[in-house]
């Protein structure tokens, strides 16, 4: 269901919040790697430096995100539906990671309907994206994205062989600071709709790779 | 640009043997690009991804009109518009107007580049979009994927381009069927769909394109596919339902201003000429540098007698319309809103500033319609002299709609009312009846004729309804 008001704007709040932090995490880091260069030892500032970069790209990132966050709740209407090539996006969705994530990871792709499916292309890559970002992150070594039909539906699912969401996760993921993205997605999700029918977004453990599992179904 | 078979030969064997794979670099080297952005830094960002993955001739264009006279020069294989063009014009201003005015054929890959996310309900809404989009900032990556996709489609739709820019529909057609059936057809299913409703709807196949348009709008209610609907409805005759599917794009998708155009059209279709101009009025004002609009808008104020507007607006357009426009047509139109307006001196002008180089390059249906509207505005012995001229060749070919209205204001003005009604007749029974109606009735009412004009109505109305 489409969140309450208050509860999104708590959400937004709550991402700001964690820029904020990074910021001030990055501006600490700042004057360390200003005393060593002043103090002439120019190669001790390079992992405050590096520190820096890290938490500054983290906020950027998380900034990104609030201000997608931000925009789905301005527009009343916000998605453009146009026929996807489904096989495509998932090309995309790879290409797009891969140039800010490559670790030692296994993505592996599996694309069962090779056809056309009527959504917002920039939005669902930006929830797949996003999905798999985390995934790496909890991986242990290996990653899937797959598509296929089900029931109607385009279901997109991103598994992983991680620890899997804690058993609370799911139900108050909307309003934690951990859930702008899952915000994000919810509301992607629910903004697809079809002869009545909306998106949902299902998080859970398990999967075919034994870890967490972000499953996107699209009418 | 190269020939739609060269660029098959040169992709086609990977293209086709590795489906899903990438096409070789070497290819890329052949083709050549023009990249427009108002930006220096952005089109050196443009060309630079484009020689990293092994393109070599890059041409630049910095504004609008630019990137229109190197495109009328030298026709690009791969355009990369960047969405902002500044001076308030668009990249898909630039693509509607080319492909409207047919100077830029199918096989031709645009590609939009914008940092703009609204791009994308454009995009999703109007009926000429670009191959494929790309919202910045990207990397050489994905534009070289999304290249590999519009070049393998281009390469997979080639004979039907060739068919359907040839004006040879049926074999479009058949070509699409055999193309839906095709095994490595599957991604494009949605696209021969698509293409075939247009089709139809070029080929003045309406019902079929309707039936058509049903089937996609069934899938998802596109904007594009329901005015493509509406457009189907109208040359039906059927103008409620298409004002009605036309309602329905514009609650939809407010800011698809086509749309506006199509409700405005439908309106004249109807002979509600005020309720066009305001319709327009109201879009040309967010649209400012949109000609094709401005020149609908003063054709609709001189049917409304609101000379002024009409003039002004046609005046604008001349002066910058370097594009999308026809210029001689357009001056024809000034002419024809001078004389009706009673500007006797203007119109004059016209006719002196015609070369006889211009005289030599009209085609036929101009080149009648300049003489019509030059008999009448000489009247007397040497207006009737250049009438008699061409009185034979108007009876003999089809006019446009405009030009048989200047045809019958000429034959009436030098007493040839047989002729003048001939015309009139064909004008009242076909497609434009009512949005002709009105001027019809001013013509013949300028000649004091309207009690003439009424009975010729009536008795096309008798004869429709079998009574005659």
């Amino acid at each position: 269901m489409p969140m309450e008001q208050p509860q999104a704007i708590d959400v937004i709040a709550s991402g700001i919040h964690d820029a904020k932090n990074s910021m001030f995490d990055a501006l600490a880091r700042v004057g360390v790697a200003v005393q060593a260069i002043h103090s002439g030892n120019a190669a001790a500032a390079l992992p405050a430096l590096a520190e820096i970069e890290t938490a500054v790209s983290a906020s950027a990132q998380r900034l990104s995100k609030l201000l997608s966050a931000y925009r789905l709740l301005r527009h009343e209407n916000p998605v453009s539906m146009m026929p996807v090539d489904v096989q495509g996006l998932l090309e995309d969705v790879v290409i797009r990671l891969h140039e800010n994530d490559a670790d030692g990871i296994a993505l592996r792709t599996e694309c069962r309907f090779p056809g056309i499916w009527v959504c917002d292309r920039e939005l669902v890559a930006d929830c797949l994206i996003n999905a798999l970002q985390n995934a790496l992150r909890h991986a242990r070594s290996a990653v899937r994205l797959s598509a296929e039909e089900a029931d109607g539906q385009l279901v997109l699912t991103v598994a992983d062989d991680g620890p899997g969401v804690p058993d609370e996760l799911p139900a108050h993921a909307d309003g934690t600071h951990a859930g702008v993205g899952l915000f994000i997605a919810r509301r992607i999700a629910h903004l697809h709709e079809r002869h009545g029918r909306h998106g949902t977004l299902e998080l859970g453990n398990g999967g075919p790779l034994g870890g967490a599992v972000f499953r996107l179904a699209l009418p | 640009m190269l020939e739609a078979d060269v660029l098959a030969s040169l992709f086609e064997e990977q293209a086709q043997q590795t489906p899903g794979r990438r096409i070789p670099l070497d290819p890329y080297k052949e083709l050549r690009y023009l990249v427009i952005d108002d930006q220096d830094a952005a089109r050196q960002t443009l060309k630079i991804c484009i020689q990293s993955m092994g393109g070599f001739s890059v041409d630049q264009a910095q504004t609008f009109n630019e990137a229109a006279n190197r495109i009328a020069r030298h026709m690009p294989d791969v355009i990369l518009c960047d969405y902002m063009l500044g001076s308030g014009r668009t990249g898909q201003q630039l693509l509607e107007d080319l492909r409207r005015s047919d100077r830029l054929p199918d096989t031709v890959a645009f590609l939009m580049v914008t940092a703009e996310r609204s791009y994308e309900q454009v995009v999703s809404a109007v009926e000429l979009a670009p191959d494929d989009y790309i919202i910045k900032p990207f990397s050489p990556e994905i534009l070289r994927t999304r290249m590999d996709r519009v070049i393998r489609k281009k390469i997979f739709f080639r004979n039907f381009h060739g068919h359907k820019r040839g004006g040879n529909f049926d074999m479009a057609l058949a070509e699409l069927d055999a193309l839906d059936t095709a095994e490595d057809g599957k991604p494009y299913r949605f696209d021969i769909l698509r293409a075939r409703a247009e089709t139809l709807l070029r080929a003045d196949r309406f019902d079929a394109a309707l039936e058509c348009y049903d089937a996609i709008i069934a899938i998802h209610p596109f904007p594009w596919a329901l005015a493509g609907q509406a457009r189907a409805l109208r040359r039906l005759n059927r103008y409620d339902e298409a004002s009605s599917a036309i309602d329905s794009v514009i609650a939809s998708a407010p800011n698809y201003f086509d749309a506006y155009d199509l409700k405005a059209d439908i309106c004249c279709d109807l002979g509600e000429f005020e309720e066009a101009q305001q319709i327009l009025q109201k879009v040309a004002e967010r649209t400012p540098r949109n000609w094709r609009r401005k020149r609908n808008l003063s054709v609709v104020a001189k049917h409304n007698g609101d000379f002024a507007t009409a003039k002004r607006l046609i005046e604008e357009v001349i002066a910058n319309d370097l594009v999308g426009g026809f210029p001689i047509r357009d001056r024809i139109e000034q002419v024809r809103t001078a004389m009706a307006s009673g500007d006797r001196a203007q119109a004059e002008k016209f006719f002196r500033e015609l070369t006889p180089e211009e005289r030599e390059a009209l085609q036929p249906d101009e080149k009648l319609n300049i003489e019509c509207l030059e008999a009448t505005m000489e009247g007397g012995a040497a207006g009737e002299k250049r009438f008699e001229r061409i009185r034979a060749e108007l009876g003999r070919v089809d006019l446009p709609v405009d030009t048989s209205l200047d045809a019958i204001g000429a034959a009436l003005t030098f007493s040839d009312r047989q002729l003048a009604d001939r015309l009139a007749e064909k004008l009242l029974t076909g497609h434009d009846a009512r949005r002709a109606f009105h001027t019809l009735l001013e013509i013949y009412r300028g000649h004091d004729m309207e009690e003439h004009f009424r009975k010729l109505q009536r008795n096309i109305a008798a004869r429709r309804l079998g009574k005659h």
